[in-house]
C-alpha cells in the first residue's frame, strides 16, 4: 500500500488509500504549481509595477505644494528619482562646470535647476539627469536591465513575500481551509 | 470592510457552492460560488496587495532599507486617512479581477472545445491536449488582460500615490496626462505572465 504509486493503473489493494495518495499529490503539486508561477513571474510584475508608477507629470503649480493634484508622489520617500523627465535634461556639471577652491578642482557646486517647483539641489558629482535615466524606463525589456543593473539582481524580485503570503491566503480562501495545507 | 477573520476562514469555495440556494442553476454554480470566494479573499488580502504594490514601485533614493520606508509611507497614510485607507485601491482590484476571470475562463472554455475538434489537435494525443489547452489559456488570458489594463494602471496608481479622486477622474487625468496609452501602460508585462502561468497551470493541476 506504501508503494501505490498516484496516477498508476495498479488495481488497489485499498481503494480509498490510493485516491487518498493522489488526491493529496494533486494538492501539492497544484499549491506548488502556484509559487512556481509567482517565482518565475515576480520581475515582470515588479517592471509592470515601476512603469506604472513612474509619474510623467507636468511640474506641479509653483505654490511648491502641488497637494491639489490627485495623485501627488508623497510616498514617504524623496521623489526626485519619480519624475521622468523634470525638465533635467542637462546634466549640471556640464551647466556650472567650474573650479573652485573651496570644493575642490573641476567639481560642479551646488547647482539649482528652479524650474518653479522644488528644486534638487546637486552635490559635486550627482546628476541629476543621469540618476533619473538611471531610474525611469519605457519598456519592458529596458526596465528589466536597469533594475538589474542599477539597483541589484535581487530588486527584480522584490514584493516576492508579500506575493507568496497572499498567494497562500488565497488558496486557502478560495479552495477552502483543508485544501491548503495537505496532511 | 475589514470582514472577521473566522467568517473568512470558513468560507470556501465549495462550502459555498454546496449550499448556494437551488434556485441558482447547477450549471452556473461554479460560476457563482467561485466569483464570491475570490472576491472575499481578495478583499481580505488588500492590504497585503498595497504593500506590495509600493514595495515594488519603490526604488531606492536614500540608505534606508526599501521595506522600512514603504512602512513608513503607510503608516502616515493610515494616520491621515484612517484604517480604512489599507483597503485603498480594492475596487479598482476587484474591477480588474472579477471581469479578467470571467472573460478568461469563458474564453478558455470555449476556445479549448473548438480547438479539441480540429485534427491536428486530436492526432497528437495527450500532447495534443496539453497544446490546445495551452493555446486557449494564453489567447483567452491576453485578451482578458488586454480588456482589464486599464483598471490594472489606476489599481496602481492609486495604491502608490495618495490624494482622492473618484475612479473616472483618475482614469480621465491618466488620459490626458500620457494619452490613450498610457491607460494601457504595463500590458506588455503582464501579458508575458500569462503564457508561463497558464503552462505552470496546466502541468501542475495534470500531475504527470
Amino acid at each position: 500500500m506504501a508503494a501505490a504509486i498516484p496516477g498508476s493503473q495498479q488495481p488497489p489493494f485499498n481503494g480509498a488509500s490510493v485516491g487518498d495518495v493522489s488526491a493529496l499529490h494533486k494538492s501539492i503539486s497544484a499549491v506548488s504549481g502556484a509559487f512556481l508561477t509567482s517565482l518565475l513571474v515576480t520581475p515582470l510584475d515588479v517592471v509592470r509595477v515601476r512603469l506604472q508608477a513612474q509619474h510623467p507629470s507636468a511640474p506641479p503649480p509653483s505654490n511648491g505644494g502641488g497637494s491639489g493634484l490627485n495623485s501627488t508622489p508623497r510616498l514617504g520617500y524623496s521623489t526626485l528619482g519619480g519624475e521622468s523627465k523634470l525638465g533635467v535634461t542637462t546634466c549640471c556639471r556640464e551647466v556650472f562646470f567650474t573650479r573652485s577652491w573651496v570644493n575642490g578642482p573641476g567639481s560642479a557646486i551646488q547647482c539649482q535647476y528652479n524650474a518653479g517647483f522644488a528644486s534638487p539641489v546637486l552635490q559635486s558629482g550627482y546628476c541629476a539627469a543621469e540618476e533619473t535615466g538611471k531610474r525611469t524606463f519605457q519598456g519592458t525589456w529596458e526596465g528589466l536591465v536597469k533594475i538589474a543593473r542599477y539597483e541589484g539582481i535581487t530588486s527584480l524580485w522584490r514584493g516576492l513575500s508579500p506575493t507568496l503570503y497572499a498567494l497562500f491566503l488565497r488558496l486557502c480562501l478560495i479552495k477552502g481551509p483543508w485544501r491548503c495545507l495537505p496532511m | 470592510m475589514a470582514v472577521p477573520a473566522n467568517v473568512i476562514y470558513f468560507v470556501g469555495y465549495d462550502t459555498l457552492r454546496n449550499n448556494l440556494p437551488s434556485s441558482i442553476p447547477q450549471t452556473l454554480a461554479p460560476l457563482v460560488a467561485g466569483t464570491f470566494a475570490r472576491t472575499f479573499a481578495v478583499a481580505a488580502i488588500s492590504p497585503i496587495e498595497l504593500f506590495r504594490t509600493r514595495l515594488q514601485a519603490y526604488h531606492p533614493t536614500t540608505n534606508r532599507s526599501s521595506f522600512q520606508s514603504v512602512m513608513t509611507g503607510i503608516s502616515s497614510l493610515v494616520k491621515q486617512q484612517g484604517f480604512r485607507s489599507l483597503w485603498r485601491g480594492l475596487d479598482l482590484t476587484l474591477w480588474r479581477d472579477v471581469p479578467f476571470s470571467g472573460i478568461y475562463w469563458m474564453g478558455y472554455e470555449s476556445l479549448r472545445h473548438r480547438f479539441s475538434q480540429y485534427e491536428v489537435f486530436r492526432r497528437a494525443g495527450e500532447r495534443g491536449f496539453f497544446e490546445a489547452a495551452f493555446l486557449s489559456g494564453w489567447l483567452s488570458g491576453t485578451f482578458a488582460a488586454f480588456v482589464t489594463q486599464p483598471f490594472d494602471v489606476s489599481k496602481t496608481r492609486r495604491q502608490v500615490y495618495t490624494g482622492e479622486s473618484s475612479t473616472l477622474r483618475l482614469m480621465g487625468e491618466i488620459w490626458r496626462e500620457e494619452g490613450i496609452r498610457g491607460l494601457w501602460k504595463g500590458f506588455v508585462p503582464r501579458m508575458l505572465k500569462v503564457a508561463p502561468a497558464c503552462a505552470i497551470m496546466y502541468v501542475s493541476s495534470n500531475p504527470p
